[in-house]
């Protein structure tokens, strides 16, 4: 398994805010992390910048070899915390967008999804609720045969069966050749899909290990973990 | 790719615009009808209706192009269309395009509202012929070789500042300053090129002379308009008109160093909220 | 399904727990090929790589065993998977023990309430 991720020396500033302070680490593909962390800096500006949405830092990020930039979006596959997709369109408007687009979109794929899910591709967006257009997103995001994927609190809004389908949706299109980087605070629920965590705190990353290891070691749950490491 | 963003940016424009032009032709039509009927009031109510929908649709243009810059880059939508895989700056150049475009249809839609409305208050054919005639006499038909390129020149240069101004307002240091910012920074931009075009013009040794004595005829010189300024105030009087043309090459410049900073913010310094 | 997990146990021997009764009580059967390992670790809610290390363990312990060409089954090797049963009933029983120990009950208390248990599961049954 190669590194298809490779952060070094990482600083990210705003201002004379320092959010990252020279982090440094490595992704190998075939393997789901989790990102866990406080909501605001850190953990969400790690993020865009390996999605490319953030070029202003110090330090060196590698994606497959390469800087953020176009090639990496193309292999990237992006699920932000907000709704993205245009609004005033019908779901069917971003299906042929994202096949338009993305060369590795599997719009067939995306489709049986949106039927079991018994979401109408002809429905406009805005008049879907925020569980749907959360759906209608990870669909999307996940019907891309990606390297990366990266998704941002994608269990928000969502009830408990929801939540169980969108886990499924995300261990079914495992891969070996993929890597899914997924950050929440919704530890309990999610944990046992991660192989690896890493706890983002402060300007640091405070906890990377396996889950299993992170069990046998401490004796405690990743949550537990986590509630102890970010003790307010 | 930019073929692909010139087909979404087409089709997500074409909502509004297009459906004033259908208002022009519906006032188009009435004023033709009324010109056949003869009904006086019925011709001047409709030929000012046509003149003003139609210049209120340029305005129209440049607000939905403003609002769709903004909206589909810097709102939500932007995590998806900086996530693309197409470099920033062709982002930038399928908006500009598109919104060239809309603002000359809306230009050529404005000229043509404005002659459907002359000619039902009976301006016709013949009175245009005589006026062209009278261009022709002063040789000023070759105007339109400059007028044309100048307004295409403007509107480019008016797009240039407002995507440049948005682009400043979004980029982190201007975040705390809210929605205002934008319109600051144009106001800011705008001004400021003003009063540098405004010198440029003025002291830039290039310019147009216009030979005022016998034949009026046209050629580049290498005096400045500063020059022709004093001389008018001393009350000397003017054997030629000096315009200077360091202003329109500062135009020039401005477009492309407003469009290449522009490129470099969105590819470095934006943030999305 | 998805069971819940205890927290301070690793995952992937909670999911050996969970594979090793389905194959001691016959749910799934001697011999039987197993789904893929991607399509259990749906079924279970968990990490494929988790469910491949619970998988390959529980070979390693002969529950079960890979043919190279066509997957994964369940052991045919009855005398094993017998043995697996009475292990986990053990640890049932201990458990059990214990608990009621902790509570005070003596051994023949305990005894007595197990039968007894055991009459009212038997008319249950034949009501049904």
């Amino acid at each position: 398994m190669s590194k298809i991720i490779e952060i070094s020396s990482l600083q990210k500033k705003y201002g004379s805010k320092l959010v990252l302070n020279n982090i440094s680490l490595s992704f190998e593909s075939g393997t789901i992390v989790g990102l866990l962390g406080p909501n605001g800096c850190g953990k969400t500006s790690l993020l865009k910048i390996l999605t490319g949405l953030i070029n202003d830092y110090s330090g060196s990020v590698l994606i497959d070899g390469s800087i953020p930039n176009e090639y990496t979006k193309s292999i990237v596959s992006y699920l932000p915390e907000k709704t993205y997709i245009a609004e005033n369109n019908k779901a069917k408007y971003a299906l042929d967008f994202f096949e338009d687009f993305y060369a590795d979109f599997d719009r067939k794929k995306a489709e049986e999804m949106f039927k079991q899910f018994k979401l109408d591709p002809e429905q406009k967006i805005k008049s879907m609720s925020k569980g749907m257009q959360e759906k209608v997103q990870l669909i999307l995001v996940m019907s891309r045969k990606a390297k990366i994927y990266l998704l941002d609190e994608p269990l928000g809004g969502l009830d408990p069966a929801s939540r169980k389908a969108m886990l499924d949706i995300i261990l079914n299109n495992y891969s070996e050749d993929a890597i899914v980087l997924l950050s929440t605070h919704l530890i309990n629920a999610v944990e046992r899909i991660f192989d690896r965590v890493i706890m983002v705190g402060g300007t640091k990353i405070l906890v990377d290990d396996t889950v299993d290891n992170i069990r046998q070691t401490t004796g405690k749950s990743v949550e537990e973990l986590f509630e102890e490491v970010f003790k307010c | 790719m930019l073929s692909k963003l010139l087909k979404y940016e087409f089709r997500d424009t074409a909502r509004v615009i297009p459906f004033f032009y259908l208002i022009i032709v519906a006032f188009s039509i009435m004023a033709l009808t009324a010109k056949q009927i003869g009904l006086e009031w019925f011709i001047v109510t409709s030929s000012i209706l046509l003149i003003v929908t139609g210049a209120s649709l340029i305005v129209i243009t440049f607000v939905v192009i403003v609002m769709r810059f903004y909206k589909n880059l810097y709102s939500n939508e932007g995590y998806l269309m900086f996530t693309l895989p197409v470099k920033p700056k062709q982002l930038l150049a399928s908006k500009a395009i598109v919104a060239f475009t809309w603002i000359i249809a809306s230009f050529l839609v404005f000229i043509g509202a404005l002659c459907v409305s002359l000619y039902s208050l009976g301006v016709d054919s013949s009175d245009l012929s005589s006026i062209i005639s009278e261009f022709k006499k002063y040789g000023l038909e070759k105007a339109i070789y400059i007028i044309i390129p100048l307004m295409l020149l403007s509107i480019l240069y008016f797009l240039s500042q407002i995507f440049f101004s948005i682009t400043v307002a979004n980029t982190p240091a201007f975040h705390s300053m809210g929605v205002g910012a934008g319109f600051l920074v144009f106001f800011a931009t705008y001004v400021i090129l003003q009063i540098v075009q405004s010198v440029v013009t003025v002291f830039i040794p290039l310019s147009l002379e216009i030979n005022l004595i016998g034949n009026v005829s046209v050629s580049l010189s290498n005096k400045n308009m500063f020059g022709f300024f004093v001389e008018s105030i001393k009350g000397i009087e003017p054997t030629s008109i000096t315009i200077g043309l360091g202003g329109y090459l500062f135009v020039v410049i401005m477009i492309c160093v407003l469009f290449y900073v522009t490129g470099r913010l969105m590819n470095k310094k934006v943030s999305l909220r | 399904m998805s069971s819940d997990f205890s927290s301070n146990v690793p995952i992937y021997l909670q999911i050996m727990n969970d594979v090793k009764l389905k194959i001691v009580s016959g749910v799934w059967e001697s011999g039987q090929r197993l789904q893929s390992v991607r399509d259990l670790a749906v079924e279970f809610s968990v990490n494929p790589n988790t469910m491949q290390r619970a998988l390959s363990e529980l070979e390693r312990d002969g529950l079960l065993y890979t043919e190279r060409t066509s997957g994964r089954y369940v052991s045919k090797d009855q005398a094993k998977i017998s043995k697996a049963r009475d292990e986990m009933a053990e640890e049932y029983t201990d458990s059990y023990f214990n608990s009621m120990h902790k509570l005070g009950y003596k051994k023949e208390e305990i005894v007595y309430v197990v039968s007894n248990k055991m009459e009212v599961k038997r008319e249950e049954d034949k009501n049904e």
